[in-house]
C-alpha cells in the first residue's frame, strides 16, 4: 500500500506519556473505537487514557498490535503468541492489564488475563487468595462460621 | 486484586469450576456478594453452558439421601445426606416434590412441611396444611415460594364417585410471601384423573403440568387467576384404556422440563419408550412433536421390568428409574445416550423394603447443588 499515508493515533496515559499508533491497532480497543467515530474523522487525535500507566500502556499496545494484524497469522500462531505474552506478565501487570482492558473494553485482553488469573488461584483456599492478592477477611468469625455451614455437606 | 471492581472479579470466577467458587465465598464480603448475587449463577451459566446434577433422594429417618446418577463414578456406595432436619422429631414420612433445591415433604405427624433450604436443613411448616391433594407442585418467585395443590374436584373431602365424574379442579395456592392459602376453582373440557399417590407437577416457563391417568396433561398458568386459564392438552398419542382408565400400551408417562426450556412427555409400552416435545406455534395452539424413539426390549433389563418413572434430557440423556417388587423392592436407574443408544446402570437400590422410605427423582440446580459435589459430577 505504497502512498496511502497510514492514519495515525495518539494514546496519553495517566502518568502523561504520548503513544503513537496506527488507528487500526488502536481500534481494538472499542473504547477507543467508539471515542474515534464520536470525534469524526479529524486528522491528528490525543486520547487521554485515564487510569492506565505507560508501563501498562506499552503492554496493552503490544497486545493491540498483534491482534490487528490477526489476519496475517495461522490461528495457532496467535494462540501461541497469546500464551506467551500472557505467561511472563507477572501479578502485578497481570492486574494493572485487567483494569486496563476493562476500561479501555478490550475483550480479548479481559479473557486472556482472567483466564490467567484463573489458572492461578484454582484449587487454592481462600487464605491463599487473600495473601495473594492483599485481600483483608472482613467477616466477623460468627458470620465465617455461618457460610461454612451452609457450604458443607456430609459424605456418607 | 483488592481494587479490581466486580465484573474484573466476575470474568475470573467465571472460568473457574464450581467448587472453587463456592469456597471462594469466604474470601471476603465482596466475593460473597458477588457469588450470590442471581445475576452471576446466570452468567456462569451461560459461559459453561447449562449444568445440573441429576440423581434421586431417599428419606430415612430424619435425613435426607441424595444419590446422583451423573456420574457412574460418583454413585459407588456413596451418597449425601443432608444435615438433620431441624425440628423434625419424627421421621419424614415420604418426600412428595422437589424443585431447585426445595423439597415439600411429609411428616408422619405434622403434615406438610416445606424444606427451603436442602442444604441447611432449614424447614418451614406450611400453616393449615390441606391433609391430601392429588397434585402438588412448587414454583419459585425469588425470593418467594409458592405451592399449588390441585384437587380432582370442588371441595376437598369428595366421594369417588363425584371425583370421577366431575369436570372440576380446584386449585389451592399458598405463597410463603402473603403465608396465606387462596383457592380457585377451574371448569375443564375433560375429566381430569390424578394418579392416585400425590403428584408432583412439572413447571416449564410460566406454567405448571400435571400428567392425568388418562395421559392427557393439565396446564395451570403460573398467572392463573381467572377461570378458564387452565386447560387440558390431549396426549401424544392414539390412546387405548382398560376398565380401570389406565392405558393398555403405552404407560408410566412422565414430564420433564428440558434444559432447552420444553415440556417433554415420555411413555412406553414395555418394548420401547417415545418422548415427545411439546411445540405452541404463534396463535397458542399447541402439539406434540416426536423427538426420540428408545427400544428398550434389548438390553435385558432385570426380572420384571417396573416402569420408567423419569427422564431426564440433558445432552441428549435419558435416566430411567426402573424398580420391581416381589416381596422386596428394589430398583435400578439407567442412563441412555439417546444418541449412541448405549445403556448404563448407575444406580442399583439395597434390596430392602422401600416401604419406610420414598424415592424421589431429583434435579438439582447449579446453585446451591456446587456446593457439595464435585464439579465433574454435573452434566
Amino acid at each position: 500500500m505504497v502512498g496511502v499515508k497510514k492514519k495515525m493515533v495518539t494514546l496519553v496515559s495517566s502518568d502523561g506519556v504520548e503513544f503513537v499508533v496506527e488507528k487500526r491497532v488502536a481500534e481494538q480497543s472499542l473504547f477507543i473505537k467508539n471515542a474515534l467515530n464520536e470525534g469524526g474523522v479529524e486528522e491528528k487525535v490525543m486520547i487521554p487514557i485515564p487510569k492506565v500507566t505507560s508501563d501498562t500502556l506499552s503492554s496493552v499496545l503490544e497486545y493491540c498490535e498483534k491482534h490487528a494484524s490477526a489476519t496475517e497469522f495461522q490461528e495457532n500462531e496467535i494462540e501461541e503468541w497469546d500464551k506467551e505474552y500472557i505467561e511472563k506478565a507477572d501479578l502485578d501487570l497481570l492486574y494493572y492489564l485487567l483494569q486496563a482492558s476493562y476500561s479501555m473494553s478490550i475483550m480479548g485482553l479481559m479473557e486472556l488475563g482472567a483466564k490467567k488469573v484463573a489458572s492461578l488461584i484454582r484449587g487454592k483456599s481462600p487464605q491463599e487468595i487473600r495473601e495473594l492478592f492483599n485481600i483483608k477477611n472482613d467477616f466477623t468469625p460468627e458470620q465465617e462460621e455461618e457460610i461454612r455451614r451452609e457450604m458443607q455437606w456430609n459424605y456418607e | 486484586m483488592a481494587g479490581l471492581n466486580k465484573d474484573i472479579i466476575t470474568e475470573v470466577l467465571i472460568r473457574l469450576p464450581v467448587k472453587s467458587v463456592f469456597r471462594f465465598k469466604l474470601v471476603c464480603r465482596d466475593w460473597l456478594q458477588y457469588i450470590k448475587c442471581p445475576l452471576f449463577a446466570q452468567t456462569y451459566q451461560s459461559h459453561n453452558g447449562p449444568s445440573t446434577l441429576a440423581g434421586f433422594l431417599q428419606t430415612r429417618s430424619i435425613y435426607i439421601h441424595f444419590y446422583p446418577v451423573n456420574n457412574s463414578k460418583l454413585y459407588s456406595s456413596r451418597s449425601m445426606i443432608t444435615r438433620p432436619i431441624r425440628n423434625i422429631q419424627h421421621s419424614i414420612h415420604r418426600i412428595v416434590a422437589s424443585s431447585d433445591g426445595r423439597v415439600l415433604l411429609v411428616d408422619r405427624y405434622n403434615g406438610w412441611e416445606l424444606l427451603c433450604n436442602s442444604i441447611t436443613g432449614e424447614l418451614f411448616k406450611i400453616p393449615e396444611f390441606p391433609h391430601w391433594a392429588h397434585g402438588v407442585g412448587i414454583i419459585h418467585q425469588e425470593p418467594h415460594v409458592k405451592l399449588v395443590f390441585a384437587y380432582h374436584a370442588k371441595g376437598t373431602m369428595t366421594t369417588y364417585r363425584t371425583l370421577r365424574r366431575s369436570k372440576y379442579i380446584m386449585f389451592k395456592t399458598f405463597t410463603t410471601e402473603t403465608n396465606q392459602w387462596t383457592t380457585m376453582l377451574v371448569h375443564l373440557s375433560k375429566v381430569m384423573r390424578f394418579h392416585v399417590k400425590e403428584d408432583a407437577g412439572v413447571v416449564v416457563g410460566d406454567a405448571m403440568y400435571w400428567l392425568a391417568r388418562t395421559g392427557d396433561v393439565l396446564q395451570y398458568k403460573l398467572s392463573c387467576v381467572e377461570e378458564g386459564d387452565s386447560k387440558m392438552i390431549s396426549p401424544p398419542y392414539q390412546s387405548c384404556f382398560n376398565y380401570n382408565g389406565e392405558h393398555c400400551f403405552h404407560k408410566a408417562n412422565t414430564l420433564h422440563c428440558g434444559s432447552n426450556g420444553a415440556l417433554y412427555y415420555c411413555s412406553n409400552d414395555r418394548k420401547e419408550a417415545k418422548i415427545w416435545v411439546l411445540l405452541s406455534d404463534d396463535d397458542h395452539n399447541m402439539s406434540w412433536c416426536m423427538k426420540y424413539k428408545v427400544c428398550l426390549g434389548v438390553h435385558g433389563f432385570h426380572g420384571r421390568l417396573g416402569r420408567a418413572s423419569y427422564l431426564c434430557l440433558k445432552q441428549e440423556v435419558m435416566f430411567m428409574w426402573f424398580f420391581s417388587t416381589m416381596g422386596i423392592s428394589w430398583g435400578e436407574m439407567i442412563k441412555f445416550g439417546l444418541e449412541d443408544g448405549k445403556t448404563e446402570v448407575v444406580y442399583t437400590t439395597q434390596r430392602h423394603r422401600l416401604s419406610r422410605t420414598s424415592i424421589v427423582p431429583y434435579f438439582f440446580p447449579l446453585w446451591p447443588a456446587a456446593s457439595f459435589v464435585r464439579s465433574e459430577a454435573m452434566i
